[in-house]
């Protein structure tokens, strides 16, 4: 009967190391308008639609949350024109490039208006996402384009702290 | 015995609420969430509990209560802020698609508002506001499922 647990435990061990090479998570960059600074978020599992999230912030606090992708389906064109700009600009070696002049510079009263929609654009929230960190971190995404086959997307995050980040899914 | 094998057959959808202040997780419970309404529960993070109802506009309801659904979503969503925090602009017609009142019976009534819910998979998300002024973003559905 012992014999047949070295084989049963290999098992497991195979399928989780299965399991966990299967989906690996899609990365996320926010950059903190306000000092430039970066955070990478992880999400777990998107084409499930709705799943886990992680996010380190540069101080190191470990934020924990979630993410629920919406039935809503964003058009190109409603993409700001300055947001698009900077992204369109950005690269993972020089992620910080062109930063100045986002709209979300000041105090912005609404995610939509942070993100730079002006009255008359349309601004429907494509994915949510939601993590709290154990140093009372508490951060808010919203992704306004997603493109789900390749795991790309645009948004806008905000902290309990005040702090705005421009967010780019697919890096 | 009976009593507790009839109550684990009850199918209940989790739902967090993350506070966007204190970062405290709200646990909540929205019961026959596939059939689109019925009672919802809620446990604070020191353990107080709210009860109350839900109803998605997207159910398995007569059409009737469908349409009931749809009256009260109007009355209870135009009330607050709730579509702007959600992140919609003010150019957008936004259509709240559910809802949740609960209440602790003690004077804190916590306020869900939906705005995208799929009731087949079990999912959704939207906001919910307290009446102390607490704004929360809620996800729904069950991270362990998959």
């Amino acid at each position: 009967m012992a014999g047949y647990r070295p084989p049963v435990l290999c098992l497991a061990l195979a399928a989780a190391l299965l399991g966990g090479c299967a989906a690996p998570p899609s990365k996320a960059r926010l950059y903190n308008i306000g000092n430039d600074m970066l955070s990478t978020a992880r999400f777990y599992q998107l084409d499930r639609r709705y799943g886990r999230l992680t996010l380190r912030l540069p101080d190191g606090e470990q934020l924990r949350g979630e993410f629920t992708l919406t039935r809503e389906r964003a058009p190109a064109h409603s993409v700001p024109e300055i947001v698009r700009l900077v992204i369109s600009s950005w690269s993972s070696k020089a992620p910080d490039a062109g930063l100045s002049g986002l709209p979300a510079a000041g105090a912005p009263d609404s995610m939509a208006g942070a993100f730079g929609f002006k009255r008359g654009d349309v601004a429907r929230p494509a994915a949510v996402a939601t993590a709290v960190g154990d140093r009372g971190t508490a951060m808010e995404i919203v992704l306004y384009t997603l493109d789900l086959r390749r795991a790309e997307g645009t948004g806008i995050a905000h902290d309990n702290h005040g702090n705005w980040y421009l967010v780019r899914l697919g890096i | 015995m009976c009593l507790f094998a009839a109550c684990s057959t009850i199918p209940k959808t989790p739902a967090r609420l993350y506070s966007l202040d204190n970062a405290k997780l709200i646990h909540v419970k929205l019961f026959y969430f596939g059939r689109g309404y019925g009672k919802a529960s809620a446990t604070l993070p020191g353990g107080a509990t709210l009860s109350g109802h839900y109803a998605v506009a997207s159910g398995g309801q007569p059409p009737g209560r469908r349409a009931a659904v749809m009256a009260d979503l109007d009355t209870v969503a135009r009330r607050g802020e709730f579509s702007r925090v959600y992140g919609y602009n003010r150019s957008i017609d936004s259509r709240p698609v559910g809802y949740a009142i609960l209440s602790d019976g003690a004077g804190l009534t916590l306020t869900m508002i939906l705005y995208s819910v799929d009731t087949t998979r079990e999912y959704g998300t939207g906001v919910a506001r307290d009446n102390r002024g607490r704004w929360y973003r809620i996800h729904i559905g069950d991270l362990e499922k998959d």
